[in-house]
C-alpha cells in the first residue's frame, strides 16, 4: 500500500514536471511590423520619372486609405519599376523592403493590369522563382487602366504563381497611358 | 483486420498487432483472476431523521476501488463483487461519514440510514441538485473526455453543441445561444475572460474538475442575469473523509494529431484535522491534425491547466480556498487566414486546400491564452440557514497573432488583458419547513487594457446586483421564484489613430424567473418561465478593425440597447430501472437580439477589401427540443437514443441567423460485464435547412453519418483500480464538413482517430487513524 501511495505521488510530481517543462506559455519578445505604404519608383532608362504611393496609415484598422497616386506613362515606352513597402504607422518610418528580399523564398509580388494596356515583366529572382520587387512595365496601349499589386506571403508553398499563400498587401493604382 | 495493419502515421510506426496480443494477454490474466466475482450489492440510502431518500451519496468499496453514486431515489447498485467481507463506505455532504463491513455471499440488498450532521440540519439545501443528465461526473470526464476541449467535453450533456474554429478552438452552445449568453462558472465564480469573440474558446478545461453541469431554471438568477442559454458550472466538489488519499492519474494518446495528454488529480484529508487538500493537473500537446485526404498545417496545440486548494469544514463554518491556472497556445489552420475577399473566394473555390506535413510546431496565425484565478468562500452555518461570502480575483490575457505581416513572429495584433474581481454575500434562511429564501448582493469589477492594434477599447466597469429567491415545497410540487436587479456602470477609453472613445455610461435592469417542479413516483415535470437580460459588451459597442485577420472587419454600434430574453421551457424526466428519458421543449423570444450582421459593401484596406460586419439588433425567436433516452435492455446491454432540434428566425426580416445547429440524431449500444465495456455509436447530422440563401459565402454542407466505437477494460493491480480504453472516432474515415465549424469554407473535419487512455485510481485510507478516531468518539 505504501509503495502504491509512493508510486501515485511520484506520477503526480512527474506530471507536474513534464507539464511545466513544455513551457507552453513562456513570454516572448514583442516586435511590431505592419505594411501601410506601397511606393512605385519608375525609371525610364536610368532617369526617374516619378514616385507613386498608396497609403493606409493605420493598416487594416479603421480609417479609409489615402487615394493612390495615378501613374502617367507614355505609350510604347518601357519603364523600370522598383517597389518599396513601408511601415508608416508610427513616427519612425520602417522600410520593410529589404526584409521581404531576405525572405524572398516566401514572397511574390503579383501584377495585373485591367484592361491589359500595360504589360509587366518581373526581373528579379529568389534563385528559383521571381520576386517582383524589380520589374519592367511596358505601356502598350493608350488609355486608362488599373494596376493591381499584391504582395503574396507564400511560406513553404511558393511555386512561381500567385495562387498559394495570402495577401500581405493588395492595392490598386490608376494608370493613364498617353 | 484493423488491428493486423501497421500504422504508418506521420512517420511514427507502431505494430498494432503486437500491442493487441500484449493487451489481450494482460487482460486475460485479469479476467481469469476475477471470473468468479458476479455478485451484486444493491440498496437504498435514507435520511435517519425523515426517511427521505438521499441522492448523490457516494458509495465506495475499498478493495477494487469500486464506487457508485445513489440516484435521485437514493438507490445504488454495485456489481461484480466476489464472495468476501467488504468494507462499505458512504459519503454525502452534510451527513456523517459512515463505514461498516458486510459479508457478501450472494446477491445482497440493504437499507442504509445516514445521520445528518449539524450542518445538514442548518442547511436548507436550496441549491441541491437532482439526479439528471445535465451533469457529467468525474469518471466520465476522465475516461471519455480527458483529451478534448471543454466545449467538446460538454457535448455529453443533452442540448450542448460546440461551435468551432477548427480543432483547437471551440465554445459551447446551448439552445443556439453561446458566448456571453452561456457563461462558465468555476466553483461558483463566473469566469471573466474574453468569451465575447466567436473564435475565443473558454479559458479552462473540464479534466481538472469533479463535475461539469448545465444549470437552467430560476436558480440561474442567483448567479447572473445574462445566462439566456443557462450556465456551465465546473466544480471541485469532493470533500473527502478522514485519512483518505485519493489519486487519479491518466494518460492518453491519439493518432490524429499525435496527441499526448496526461492528467493527475490528488485529494488528501488527514485523519487528524478538518482540512481537505486537493490539486489537479492536466496537460495535452497535439500536432497537426489530419483529414481523410490531407494534413492541416499549423493546427497543433499545447494546453496546461493546474488547480489546487484547501477546504476546512467544521460544524459552524466551511472555508474554501482554491485557485486555477490555465494556459494554451494553439495554432490556427494556415489556410484559414485570408488576405481579402478575393483570396477568400479563391480559397473557397479551390478543390485542393492548403495542406502540409505533420509537425508539432505552432506558428502564426495562432492564439496564446492565459487565465488565472484565485477564489475563496466562507460559509457560516446557522440553526435556520447559512450566511456565505464568495470572493475571487481573475486575470486573463489573450494574444492573437496574425499571419499577414512581413516577418511576423512575435507581435500580437490583438493583445488584451482583463483583470477582474468578483464578490458575493448571501444569506439562506429556512422560514418554515417548506419555505426557504435566499438573498444576496453581488459585485463585479473589470479593468481591461489592450495592446497591439485597436480592436476594443480600454475599459473599467462595475456591475452591482441584488437578488431574492423564494422556494416553496409541497409533497409533490416545488415553486422557485427569483428576482434580480443589476446596476451597471462603465467608462471606455481609446486614443488610437483608429478610434477616439471617451465615454461613461450607466444602465440598469431587472430579471425574474419562475420554476415549477412536479414530482411523481418515477418522473419530474419541470416548467420554466423567465425574463433575462444582458447589457451589450464592449466589442458589441466599440469594436473597430479586422479581428484576428480572419477576413472580417467588425464594427461596433454604440447605440445598442439591452438585450432581453423571454424564456419558456418544459422538461420531462422519467426514471425507472429500465428507462431514463429526458425531454425538453423550449422557446426563447429575444428582444433586441445583438447579432454581427454582414454589410452590403466590403471595406478597403492596404490588404485589400475585407467583408465588413456591424453589430445590429433585431427581435428573434429560438425554439427547439432535446430528447435523450437511455434504455436498459438487460443487465449487460444498454441503448441510448438522442435527438436535437432547433429552429430560429430573425422576426424583422424573416431570415435565419447563421450558425444554427442542424438537427442531430444519435444512437448508441453498450455492452458491459465485469471487466469489459463495448460501445458502438452512430450519429447523423442533417444538412441545415434553416438557411437563407445568400447570407453566407457558401450554403450549409451536406448531412453526414459517423460511426464511433470503444472498448473499455477495468481491472485490478495491487488492489487498486485501473481502466483502459481504446476507441476509434470516425471509424469509416468519412470526409465531411461541419456547419458549426467556421473553417468549413476551406477544409474537412478530422478523419479517423484511434485513441488509447489508461486511468489509474489510487485510494488509500489511514485505517489505523480512522479506527482510533472512531474509538475516541465512542
Amino acid at each position: 500500500m505504501i509503495k502504491n501511495k509512493f508510486l501515485g505521488f511520484a506520477f503526480f510530481i512527474l506530471t507536474l514536471f513534464m507539464a511545466f517543462n513544455f513551457q507552453a506559455c513562456k513570454k516572448k519578445k514583442e516586435e511590431s511590423e505592419l505594411i501601410t505604404t506601397v511606393i512605385i519608383h519608375l525609371y525610364k532608362s536610368t532617369v526617374s520619372t516619378g514616385n507613386y504611393s498608396w497609403k493606409d496609415p493605420d493598416g487594416d484598422g479603421g480609417d479609409a486609405p489615402l487615394l493612390a497616386d495615378t501613374l502617367k506613362l507614355d505609350s510604347g515606352q518601357v519603364y523600370t519599376a522598383n517597389l518599396d513597402f513601408l511601415d508608416e504607422s508610427s513616427s519612425t518610418t520602417k522600410d520593410l523592403t529589404s526584409e521581404i528580399r531576405q525572405e524572398a523564398k516566401n514572397h511574390l509580388v503579383c501584377f495585373a493590369s485591367t484592361p491589359n494596356n500595360l504589360t509587366i515583366k518581373i526581373k528579379d529572382s529568389d534563385g528559383t522563382f521571381p520576386i517582383g520587387l524589380e520589374s519592367e512595365f511596358t505601356a502598350v496601349t493608350k488609355g486608362h487602366c488599373k494596376l493591381r499589386i499584391t504582395l503574396r506571403h507564400q511560406p513553404g508553398v511558393k511555386n512561381g504563381t500567385c495562387d498559394p499563400g495570402e495577401s500581405d498587401v493588395d492595392v490598386e493604382f490608376p494608370v493613364i497611358i498617353k | 483486420m484493423l488491428l493486423s495493419k501497421t500504422i504508418d502515421n506521420y512517420g511514427f510506426k507502431v505494430n498494432i498487432k503486437s500491442i493487441a496480443y500484449c493487451l489481450l494477454l494482460f487482460f486475460t490474466v485479469n479476467v481469469y483472476s476475477q471470473n468468479t466475482c458476479r455478485l451484486r450489492l444493491s440498496g437504498i440510502i435514507l435520511s435517519k431523521t425523515d426517511s427521505l431518500p438521499l441522492p448523490y451519496a457516494e458509495v465506495f468499496i475499498e478493495i477494487g476501488h469500486l464506487k457508485t453514486i445513489s440516484n435521485f431515489k437514493g438507490q445504488f447498485e454495485i456489481k461484480n463483487l466476489c464472495r468476501s467481507l467488504v468494507e462499505l463506505e458512504l459519503d454525502l455532504e452534510y451527513f456523517k461519514h459512515t463505514h461498516f463491513n458486510i459479508k457478501i455471499n450472494s446477491d445482497t440488498a440493504i437499507v442504509i440510514y445516514l445521520e445528518p450532521t449539524l450542518q445538514r440540519i442548518a442547511n436548507i439545501q436550496i441549491n441541491q441538485k437532482k439526479f439528471d443528465p445535465l451533469q457529467i461526473k468525474e469518471d466520465e470526464i476522465a475516461l471519455k473526455e480527458s483529451g478534448k476541449n471543454l466545449a467538446d467535453q460538454l457535448e455529453l450533456i443533452p442540448g450542448i453543441r460546440s461551435i468551432r474554429s477548427g480543432n483547437t478552438i471551440s465554445k459551447p452552445m446551448s439552445q443556439g445561444l453561446t458566448g456571453m449568453r452561456l457563461p462558465v462558472f468555476v466553483n461558483g465564480i463566473k469566469q471573466n475572460g474574453q468569451q465575447w469573440g466567436s473564435d475565443h474558446g473558454p479559458e479552462t478545461n473540464g479534466t481538472a474538475f469533479d463535475a461539469l453541469e448545465l444549470v437552467t431554471g430560476a436558480a440561474v438568477l442567483t448567479r447572473c442575469a445574462d445566462a439566456a442559454g443557462g450556465y456551465i458550472e465546473l466544480r471541485n466538489e469532493k470533500i473527502g473523509h478522514p485519512g483518505e488519499t485519493d489519486i487519479s492519474s491518466g494518460t492518453g494518446y491519439q493518432t490524429n494529431g499525435n496527441q499526448l495528454n496526461i492528467f493527475s488529480k490528488y485529494l488528501h484529508k488527514p485523519a487528524s484535522n478538518s482540512h481537505t487538500y486537493f490539486s489537479n493537473l492536466s496537460f495535452r500537446k497535439a500536432g497537426n491534425y489530419q483529414t481523410p485526404g490531407y494534413i492541416l498545417p499549423n493546427t497543433g496545440l499545447v494546453e496546461t491547466m493546474f488547480s489546487g486548494g484547501m477546504r476546512k469544514t467544521s460544524n459552524k463554518t466551511q472555508i474554501f480556498i482554491d485557485g486555477t491556472f490555465y494556459c494554451q497556445e494553439g495554432g490556427i489552420y494556415t489556410g484559414s487566414h485570408i488576405g481579402n475577399v478575393q483570396d477568400l473566394l479563391d480559397r473557397i473555390k479551390s478543390t485542393v486546400p492548403i495542406s502540409g506535413n505533420f509537425s508539432y510546431s505552432i506558428k502564426a496565425p495562432k492564439q496564446t491564452v492565459l487565465h488565472s484565478q484565485f477564489r475563496t468562500k466562507k460559509i457560516q452555518l446557522k440553526t435556520n440557514g447559512q450566511n456565505y461570502f464568495v470572493g475571487a480575483i481573475q486575470y486573463d490575457e489573450r494574444k492573437e497573432f496574425d499571419l499577414h505581416r512581413v516577418r511576423i513572429i512575435n507581435f500580437p495584433q490583438l493583445n488584451i488583458s482583463l483583470l477582474s474581481a468578483n464578490c458575493q454575500v448571501g444569506k439562506q434562511i429556512k422560514i418554515k419547513p417548506n419555505l426557504n429564501i435566499e438573498m444576496g448582493l453581488q459585485g463585479t469589477g473589470y479593468l481591461n487594457r489592450y495592446g497591439g492594434y485597436y480592436f476594443i477599447p480600454d475599459f473599467q466597469a462595475i456591475n452591482q446586483a441584488a437578488f431574492f429567491l423564494l422556494e416553496r415545497k409541497a409533497t409533490h410540487f416545488k415553486h422557485t421564484v427569483t428576482v434580480r436587479s443589476e446596476i451597471y456602470a462603465f467608462s471606455a477609453n481609446a486614443s488610437s489613430g483608429v478610434k477616439q472613445i471617451h465615454t461613461k455610461k450607466t444602465n440598469a435592469g431587472t430579471a425574474m424567473a419562475w420554476t415549477g417542479e412536479i414530482y411523481k413516483r418515477k418522473s419530474i415535470w419541470k416548467f420554466d418561465l423567465g425574463r433575462l437580460f444582458r447589457f451589450p459588451w464592449f466589442n458589441e459597442l466599440y469594436s473597430y478593425g479586422v479581428h484576428h485577420g480572419a477576413a472580417a472587419f467588425e464594427q461596433g454600434n454604440a447605440n445598442l440597447k439591452k438585450e432581453i430574453t423571454y424564456k419558456a421551457a418544459t422538461t420531462f424526466n422519467y426514471y425507472s430501472q429500465k428507462s431514463n428519458i429526458y425531454l425538453q421543449i423550449y422557446s426563447n423570444y429575444i428582444q433586441n437580439f445583438i447579432n454581427l450582421t454582414p454589410d452590403s459593401m466590403p471595406i478597403l484596406t492596404v490588404r485589400g477589401a475585407f467583408p465588413s460586419y456591424q453589430y445590429q439588433q433585431f427581435n428573434s425567436l429560438f425554439t427547439g427540443a432535446e430528447l435523450n433516452w437511455l434504455l436498459q435492455i438487460n443487465s449487460h446491454f444498454e441503448m441510448k437514443f438522442s435527438q436535437s432540434f432547433l429552429y430560429a428566425k430573425n422576426l424583422e426580416n424573416h431570415r435565419y441567423p447563421a450558425f444554427l445547429p442542424p438537427i442531430k440524431s444519435e444512437i448508441g449500444l453498450t455492452y458491459r460485464n465485469a471487466i469489459l465495456g463495448l460501445n458502438l455509436q452512430t450519429e447523423h447530422v442533417f444538412r441545415q435547412k434553416f438557411y437563407t440563401s445568400g447570407t453566407d459565402y457558401i450554403p450549409p454542407p451536406a448531412g453526414y453519418t459517423l460511426f464511433n466505437g470503444s472498448a473499455t477494460f477495468v481491472g485490478l493491480f495491487k488492489k487498486q483500480n485501473y481502466q483502459f480504453i481504446i476507441g476509434v472516432d470516425n471509424i469509416l474515415n468519412k470526409e465531411y464538413r461541419n456547419y458549426l465549424d467556421r473553417f468549413r469554407y476551406f477544409i474537412n473535419m478530422p478523419g479517423r482517430n484511434i485513441y488509447f487512455r489508461l486511468i489509474w485510481n489510487f485510494h488509500h485510507h489511514n485505517e489505523q487513524n480512522i479506527k482510533q478516531i472512531y474509538h475516541d468518539k465512542k
